[in-house]
């Protein structure tokens, strides 16, 4: 008999929701999870701590990954990530990179689930239709502003999503003054400034405190627990029904499958490094894209030699990234009236805002329209020690002395600073992948990751025009000094793909309710079932499609 | 089920390193050590932790210590209404980094540019950097700036505004000074104090 209903692996946005369910259904649950389980007190606004996720993630000479890029002659080069300089880990600790995110929150739009049929096949992209629809997954994000807590204001505008409730649950959170400069300039321009909800609450429910408006939030745990991270909205209220187990700081070393190809058990290694196995009925994985379809690749069993659920060899296949680009520009405060410096000294850290003018877009040169993007507009993160080291960089050599010690008075007393980010869909692709690596391994003498990360021309394409769109509206706005970065590469922190999901099992790992292919008690649900990203942030999406798979879920156990 | 994992499988150590908080509460205590010294000249302390650091080999030398102080107040110089690199130990922490925070490769690579500020100042007449006008440390940086393309300075600039802009716990931002300085508020909850050592 086995010891539990449900095993989730990973405690993200992808296990938090089914953890949540299932425990609230009566049903047991087990969660596994390699990082440490911190608590709200636990959270400091410590620059130094911190480091970017440094606190919250494994040492990588401990964890490494493997990063395959190109190559000055054209082939690929593989370094592991000590060596790289980079990697993809996003938050090792109860509740994952749920933890440390911003909590700008987008929804798909319908488009975004039939992109193949809107807009044509891509050369060498794999781009595909899901085989859900938005309105199979509204009732779900609507779910997700109530249970997890999304804060926000509904309006109309050309793009604005079809909602099953009129508003959202909890108002917006208070904003800077610049946004209504922003929506002004915006207006005067035809263009439809969208206040971006944020999975922050504004004021206290369940025993989370409202937001503390520091600001302090992408790469920070939440000491109020105002953010809608999974630990502080689903997992504590899971381990309160007491149908809900969590096991940090616990490895999964591989998923134990029978002759008959059901899984049976995981085997992880516990805080004490000591190899232990846990039975269930029903096994859900939830470990961030690259590690998931490495967990099922290292799980091979008698009916799965090439690893779990991947008979055709497309576990791993597809990983997503989003294409990114940024931009910065400056207000100085000379150049405005007394009243409107006062209004950007304002304390207020919230901007709030974002554009889908350009959701997708027609290009200059008469070519076909295509899928572009989000714009979010923001303020400069307040981490004063990044913001800083940022002031040492001049056009003839870095800053320092009395000429640094001048523009830092100037950037943190003398002016105000706008940012966007763009959001636009990375393009799946035969060279954007996951594999097992054939020669390193962690400390758990775990082989690791192997991530290859090839990039489609078309993703840097889409970029460079919205970012273009974006320094527009700086210089709309009377900003100077504007410097925009389109990237090329891959977002680490936005991952996706690897276990696409669909109705036909020779192109698609899992079923449309994430259920593998293979596996008839197998679930994945955190991004990996993506077949495309869509153009926004993936972790509203993750959540509404983890809740909706734990119904499924719940309905198989009763 | 339970199975003990083979201890040949650890590459580096078993679990989790220390983490970046538990080094910071280190270097703040070394910076304590550090200060002592700085106030008492090359004495040596005795003690479990002096003699643990100093079986490293990592900790700065009194010629480094003043070499590189000296070159940090050119970096971030101190006037009356605003903080430079000695109103908040960006020396001491620099030394704490050098044992808890840098690799080998950037220890060796501030310690080697130490030497050669030295070495540049014996051109001018001197044996000691940090006895030259501060228009001629200026002019003996930007030599060196050259020569290391930029490294040595990026690593030592870079501890310095960590040091200016740090939360005090640390043994840094001396009362704040940073903060106050550029306007900087609202960073709460602030870590606990050292000796506390707590979460994340």
């Amino acid at each position: 008999m086995p010891e539990f209903d449900v095993c989730v692996i990973g405690s993200g946005a992808g296990g938090g929701p089914v953890a949540a369910t299932v425990a609230a259904a009566g049903r047991s649950v087990v969660v596994i999870e390699k990082g440490r389980w911190l608590r709200r007190e636990d959270f400091f606004k410590d620059e130094l701590g911190r480091d970017r996720h440094d606190s919250y993630t494994p040492d990588l000479h401990l964890e490494p990954q493997v990063v395959e890029d190109r190559n000055g002659s054209g082939g690929w080069s593989a370094r592991p990530t000590p060596e790289a300089g980079w990697d993809f880990w996003n938050g090792s600790l109860v509740g994952g990179a749920s933890n440390l995110m911003s909590g700008f929150f987008h929804r798909l739009k319908p488009q975004d689930f039939r992109l193949l049929s809107e807009f044509g096949p891509v050369d060498g992209a794999n781009v595909a239709d899901w085989p859900i629809s938005y309105d199979d997954l509204e009732p779900f994000y609507d779910r997700v502003e109530r249970v997890v807590g999304v804060s926000g204001r509904a309006v109309q505008h050309g793009l604005a999503d079809r909602r099953s409730s009129a508003d959202f649950p909890y108002p917006p959170l208070v904003e800077h003054p610049l946004a209504q400069w922003f929506d002004r300039t915006c207006v005067e321009r035809g263009l439809d400034p969208i206040p971006v909800p944020r999975a922050i609450l504004p004021h206290p429910v369940d025993g989370r405190r409202g937001c503390e408006y520091t600001g302090i939030c992408a790469g920070y745990g939440c000491s109020s627990g105002a953010k809608g991270s999974s630990r502080a909205a689903l997992l504590s209220r899971a381990v309160a029904t007491g149908n809900c187990e969590v096991r940090a700081e616990s490895m999964a070393a591989g998923i134990v499958s029978d002759a008959r190809g059901r899984a049976v058990a995981v085997e992880y290694f516990d805080r004490e490094r000591r190899r232990r196995r846990v039975t269930a009925k029903v096994f859900v994985v939830a470990c961030q894209a690259i590690e998931t379809a490495r967990l099922l690749l290292m799980s091979t069993g008698p009916a799965h030699p090439r690893g779990l659920a991947n008979r055709h060899g497309l576990v791993g296949k597809n990983l997503l990234f989003s294409a990114a680009g940024f931009g910065i520009g400056h207000l100085p405060f000379e150049k405005f009236s007394t009243s409107e410096v006062e209004e950007l000294r304002s304390p207020f850290p919230f901007l709030n805002r974002a554009l889908q003018d350009w959701y997708s877009f027609a290009p200059e040169n008469g070519s076909a329209r295509m899928k572009g993007g989000t714009l979010d507009f923001l303020l400069l993160h307040p981490d004063p020690i990044s913001r800083a080291i940022a002031q040492t960089s001049a056009k003839n050599g870095p800053l320092w002395g009395w000429p640094l010690k001048r523009r830092l008075v100037r950037h943190f007393r003398e002016e105000q600073h706008v940012r966007f980010e763009v959001f636009a869909d990375w393009m799946p692709h035969d060279d954007c992948h996951v594999t097992l690596d054939p020669d390193v391994r962690d400390h758990w003498g775990l082989p690791v990751a192997r991530v290859r990360v090839g990039r489609h021309p078309r993703n840097k394409r889409v970029v460079e025009f919205l970012t273009e769109r974006g320094a527009e509206v700086l210089r709309a706005m009377g900003a100077e000094r504007i410097r925009t970065r389109p990237s090329a590469g891959p977002s680490t922190n936005l991952l996706a793909g690897t276990c696409r999901f669909g109705d036909d099992p020779r192109t698609s790992v899992l079923d449309r309710d994430c259920r593998a292919h293979d596996v008839e008690n197998l679930y994945v649900t955190d991004g990996s079932f993506m077949p495309t990203g869509g153009s926004v942030p993936y972790t509203w999406t993750i959540y509404a499609n983890s809740f909706r798979v734990a119904d499924r879920i719940v309905e198989r156990l009763d | 089920m339970t199975t003990e994992l083979p201890k040949t499988a650890s590459r580096g150590g078993w679990g989790y390193r220390l983490s970046r908080r538990e080094f910071l509460v280190r270097i703040a205590a070394a910076g304590l050590v550090a200060g002592a010294l700085a106030r008492c000249g090359a004495a040596r302390q005795d003690g479990w932790r002096m003699a643990e650091l100093d079986e490293m080999g990592a900790r700065l030398t009194t010629a480094e210590w003043e070499t590189i102080a000296a070159a940090q107040d050119r970096l971030l110089p101190s006037a009356p209404d605003s903080p430079g690199a000695r109103d908040v130990n960006a020396i001491g922490y620099l030394d704490g980094a050098m044992l808890f925070l840098i690799g080998s490769e950037a220890r060796d690579l501030v310690r080697r540019g130490s030497v050669r500020l030295n070495e540049l100042a014996e051109g001018r007449g001197v044996t000691r950097f940090s006895a030259l006008a501060e228009a001629t440390q200026a002019e003996l940086l930007h030599e060196l700036h050259d020569e290391t393309d930029g490294d040595w300075t990026a690593v030592v600039l870079r501890h310095t505004l960590e040091a200016l802009l740090g939360d005090p716990v640390y043994g840094v931002n001396t009362g704040q000074v940073g903060w106050t300085w550029l306007g900087i508020v609202g960073r709460y909850p602030r870590p606990p104090r050292a000796e506390q050592g707590r979460g994340g």
